[in-house]
This record gives structure tokens, C-alpha cells and sequence, in this order.
């Protein structure tokens, strides 16, 4: 479950139904102990992901090794299982854009935030797993697919992917592409785990990642294809705003159980290494 | 890369532009004010053309950061009422952009709103707000145990004052109010009752508190923010001797408050 400081009480009342936390890395790198001390509780009920928004992989900016070097010091500290960020740009020189913003996708660029992440891994003493972006705006200079994109990075940095099953269907209905053939093309054993979250349909028909909303039944299906295809693997929901109580959101966690529950984990890998 | 980082400055010039406030309350993309180069680059399907698209971001680009100066500075808000919050936090996110630390980015609301505001009521608003921001955020010294109060002359271990204890000086008693806004309780139309006074905000655990107190004992703990406490102690009998009298009460009620931190072995 993401974890969220507005649910820190309930959630360390009764985790029960969660399986392991994931916390947005930044909010704990600073020096005020009351993040800290809760960030030790719950490292004390259950196991805490490292998830980044910051790292600037298609930057063209220095990457910010002492901010990873912190993230990987947080990451022993606690125990992480592994830390994960975006694949996308956030700053250019002293402007911050505190968004995940996107690139066209071409080969250079692709190589380019490969060599990046693969620093950053050197860094790191825990996999480090890359999110796909969901985005607003593609561009007539893309020579790949976004998935041909986003494999050539993890490829070539030999790191991990963090799938964000929401993101594929936000920008697959933003830019007219068929998500099934985004699943069709991702390397199951490489995913660290999956991220579910609600979004949001402007009027005019664009839809935002606003992690506001309940997951919507077209991300639940796609959600069962990706259990079909490469399952079993982590899950968690992300929730940022208009935030229910806690309760509401084990719920979905559980929503996720009974989603998948129908559906034979990896059965597609399976038959695909049987022919 | 560098093709890509004149695309990224595009993108930035676009995005961070301001928005527009055509009535208060509601913030508009102007439209045609993009880099034509960039909007050449984006491909319009599904009908959403390229200037809705970075539009998108533009808008969240000032929604995040007023977003969250709203939740930095709820007692302005109430003061001045969202619709005029808005673009005067803008107004000042023009001014001062987004940093690597977005817990600083209200760092200059207030003394800003001092000079470009029309409310004062608002600009000791955002002081309180600011203060207590800083109270929750601030790194901690490690509490005097029993053994620590008995070396204190020894000179092996300092008392200062903790950085999470912020001093202030406001008019109206602000505080029951902002813990209303955060608990999400109904508040009262209107401003707090007037009380001239000092306050210090502390933190204990997780939990501020603000307290009045007597403008000496300000004066004192600003001194001691600046110095060791004997220096300051010095200073204050020089200054102001009948004061020295309250120092063991002052004392006390710093460690029930947990005021006080130690340097050192």
C-alpha cells in the first residue's frame, strides 16, 4: 500500500491486509524526526518500498548523486526490498517543474537515460526499478513505441521495472495505442511490482493521473491481463488526493485480490515457454 | 544531448508561464502564448490538440505549487478567502519558483506578503503559518536527561534552545483557529480574538503547542537561539536584572515544554 502521512494512525493500528508499505523517498530525506519516527513504525510492522520522484533520469541536468547516495543510505537503513523512480525529467538548471514530465522516445535518449539508471544502480545496494510514465503529450520526433522506449532503458541499465498498470492505460487512451500490446511487450521477470491507482477524464476527453479516484473497471481488466501474462507479482495502490480513510483503501487492496483471483498468475508465460 | 535540453528549456518557458485570473476564483491557460516550435513537436490525436495537451501540464504546474501553499498557509487562506489566495500566491510563485525542497518554498510568503499584500491580518497570518511549519519540520537536539541538569556548570555539555522552538510576536490568538483548520472542524467567519502578545510555537513528539509569553522570556530565547545559554543568561542580568529572578521559572517551564535541548557528551 502507499503509504500517506494523513493514514499513519490508522495504518499502524491495523496494517492487517497489507503485505508491505511504499513511501515517496523525499518525504524522508530531511532532517525533522517526526518523519523518521514514523517512518520507523512502520518499517517495525511491515517491510517499506522506496518509491523517488526526483531522480531526473531524462534530464540533461548532472544527475543528483548525493540525493541518490541518501536515498541509499534511507534504503539500509530501513531494510528496503528496493527503491524505484520515474522514467522522466523534473528539473533544467535551478527550475523545478516537481512533475514527471516526458521526452519524445528515440534511441538516443533512450541510451542516454539507460546510462543514468545504471549509475544509479551502482549506487544503490537494492534493486533499483524503473516507472513508466503516464503522459499528456507525445511527439512527432518519437522514433519508438513507448514501450520499445521504456525496454530499451531497463535493458540497457540492467535494472528492474516498476509497472504502473494505470499509467500504461492513461496514456494509451491519451495517445491512441492498443495497452494490451504495451503488456505484450514487458519482460515479467524484470518487474519488481505494479502500481494501480484512479485517474481523472477532463471534459475534453484527456485523462490526468491524479491518484484521486478509485481504480476504474478498464484498468482492473487490464490489471487481470498483466496477472494473465506475468504474474504473480506485487501490487500496490497509490492514492494521493481526495484521500479516503484508511479502511477504504484496504479495500481496494483487496479489490486487487479479488481481481486477480479469477485469473491463473502467468498463465500466458507458462504456455508461452511450453510451445 | 543537447537537442534535448533545448526541447526541455521549450518546455519549461511553456509550462511555467502564469496563468490567468479573468474573475476571482478561476485560473485560465491564456491561449497562444506557447513556443510554436514546441507545439509543432506534439501530435494532436483524439482531437486534443497541442495546446490543450500543455496546457495539462501548465495547469498542474501551478496547481501543485499553490496546492501546496495552501496547506502551508491555511490561516491566510482564511483570512483572505481562497479565491484571493490564489493568485497571489502566484503572484509570489513568480517571484520565488519552485526550489529543490518544496518544504521551503513559503519560506518567503510572509515578509513577500508584507510588502505586496493589502491585508495585514494576512501577513501575521503567514507568519504564524510559517512558524509552525518550521516547528513541525525542524531536527531535534536530544533532550536533557536528569544526569545532563547535574553537568550543566560542568561545562562538558551546552543547553540550547531546540530548533523546532520558533518566537513570534502576533496581535490575535491564531492558534486555537489553525488547529481547527487542520483537524477539519468548522471554523468561525471572520478574524481571532485580538491578543497582543509573544508566542512561542514548540514541538513535543509530534504535537505543537503555542503558548503566550512574557516578551522577556522572547527576547531571552531569541538571545539564546544566537548564543550559549550563560552567555545569554549574562546578557539578560546586565540588561534587564529584574528578570533574573523568573530564570528558574522560565527553566521549569522549558523543560515541561521541551524547549530545552543538549549539545554535546
Amino acid at each position: 500500500m502507499g503509504l500517506r502521512p494523513p493514514h499513519f494512525a490508522d495504518a499502524f493500528g491495523n496494517p492487517s491486509g497489507v503485505d508491505f508499505f511504499e513511501v515517496v523517498a523525499e518525504n524522508y530525506l530531511g532532517t525533522g524526526p517526526v518523519p523518521a519516527a514514523n517512518l520507523e513504525t512502520a518499517r517495525s510492522l511491515r517491510p517499506v518500498a522506496l518509491h523517488g520522484v526526483s531522480l531526473d533520469l531524462l534530464g540533461t541536468d548532472p544527475l543528483d548523486l548525493d540525493h541518490v547516495r541518501r536515498v541509499g543510505a534511507l534504503a539500509e537503513r530501513l531494510g528496503s526490498p528496493c527503491f524505484s523512480d520515474h522514467l522522466c525529467w523534473t528539473r533544467l538548471d535551478s527550475w523545478r517543474s516537481h512533475d514527471l514530465l516526458p521526452t519524445p522516445f528515440t534511441e538516443e535518449i533512450a541510451d542516454h537515460a539507460a546510462a543514468r539508471a545504471e549509475i544509479v544502480q551502482g549506487l544503490l545496494s537494492v534493486p533499483f526499478g524503473i516507472e513508466n510514465l503516464s503522459s499528456y503529450a507525445a511527439f512527432s520526433g518519437s522514433t519508438l513505441t513507448e514501450w520499445e522506449f521504456y525496454r530499451r532503458v531497463v535493458d540497457g541499465a540492467r535494472v528492474w521495472r516498476m509497472l504502473d498498470i494505470n499509467n500504461i492505460f492513461v496514456s494509451a487512451r491519451n495517445h491512441d495505442f492498443d495497452p494490451r500490446d504495451y503488456l505484450e511487450s514487458v519482460d515479467w521477470d524484470r518487474v519488481l511490482y505494479v502500481h494501480l491507482a484512479g485517474h481523472h477524464i477532463r471534459p475534453d476527453g484527456l485523462r490526468i493521473d491524479t491518484h484521486d479516484a478509485p481504480v476504474c473497471e478498464e484498468v482492473w481488466d487490464l490489471y487481470q491481463d498483466a496477472w494473465t501474462l506475468g504474474g504473480p507479482f506485487p501490487t500496490v495502490i497509490e492514492w494521493d488526493d481526495n484521500l479516503p480513510s484508511w479502511a477504504r483503501l484496504v479495500e481496494e487492496a483487496t479489490s486487487a485480490r479479488r481481481h486477480r483471483g479469477s485469473v491463473l498468475p502467468g498463465v500466458a508465460r507458462i504456455a508461452s515457454v511450453a510451445a | 544531448m543537447n537537442a534535448l535540453r533545448d526541447f526541455q528549456a521549450r518546455w519549461r518557458s511553456s509550462t511555467s508561464a502564469p496563468l490567468r485570473f479573468p474573475s476571482p476564483g478561476r485560473a485560465e491557460v491564456p491561449e497562444g502564448d506557447y513556443d510554436g516550435r514546441l507545439l509543432s513537436e506534439i501530435a494532436e490525436s483524439r482531437g486534443v490538440d497541442a495546446s490543450a495537451r500543455l496546457g495539462a501540464y501548465r495547469l498542474q504546474y501551478w496547481f501543485r505549487l499553490v496546492t501546496l501553499l495552501q496547506k502551508d498557509f491555511p490561516l491566510v487562506g482564511h483570512v483572505l478567502g481562497w479565491e484571493d489566495f490564489n493568485p497571489l500566491a502566484s503572484r509570489y510563485l513568480l517571484e520565488h519558483p519552485a526550489t529543490e525542497v518544496l518544504d521551503r518554498l513559503g519560506d518567503s510568503f510572509p515578509g513577500w506578503i508584507r510588502v505586496h499584500g493589502t491585508s495585514s491580518a494576512a501577513a501575521e497570518a503567514a507568519r504564524v503559518d510559517l512558524a509552525w511549519n518550521q516547528a513541525f519540520s525542524a531536527p531535534e537536539l536530544r533532550s536533557p536527561s536528569a544526569e545532563d541538569l547535574g553537568r550543566l556548570g560542568s561545562g562538558e555539555i551546552g543547553l540550547r534552545l531546540q530548533p523546532a522552538v520558533r518566537i513570534l510576536s502576533a496581535t490575535r490568538d491564531w492558534f486555537p483557529l489553525r488547529v481547527s483548520i487542520l483537524q477539519e472542524e468548522p471554523v468561525p467567519v471572520g478574524l481571532p480574538k485580538p491578543l497582543r502578545s509573544a508566542w512561542t510555537v514548540s514541538r513535543t513528539g509530534s504535537t505543537l503547542r503555542a503558548e503566550p509569553v512574557d516578551p522577556l522570556l522572547a527576547a531571552f530565547l531569541r538571545d539564546l537561539r544566537r548564543r550559549p545559554w550563560m552567555d545569554a543568561l549574562e546578557r539578560l542580568a546586565g540588561t534587564h536584572p529584574e528578570a533574573t529572578g523568573s530564570i528558574p521559572e522560565w527553566f521549569a517551564r522549558g523543560l515541561a515544554l521541551g524547549w530545552w535541548g543538549v549539545e554535546g557528551a
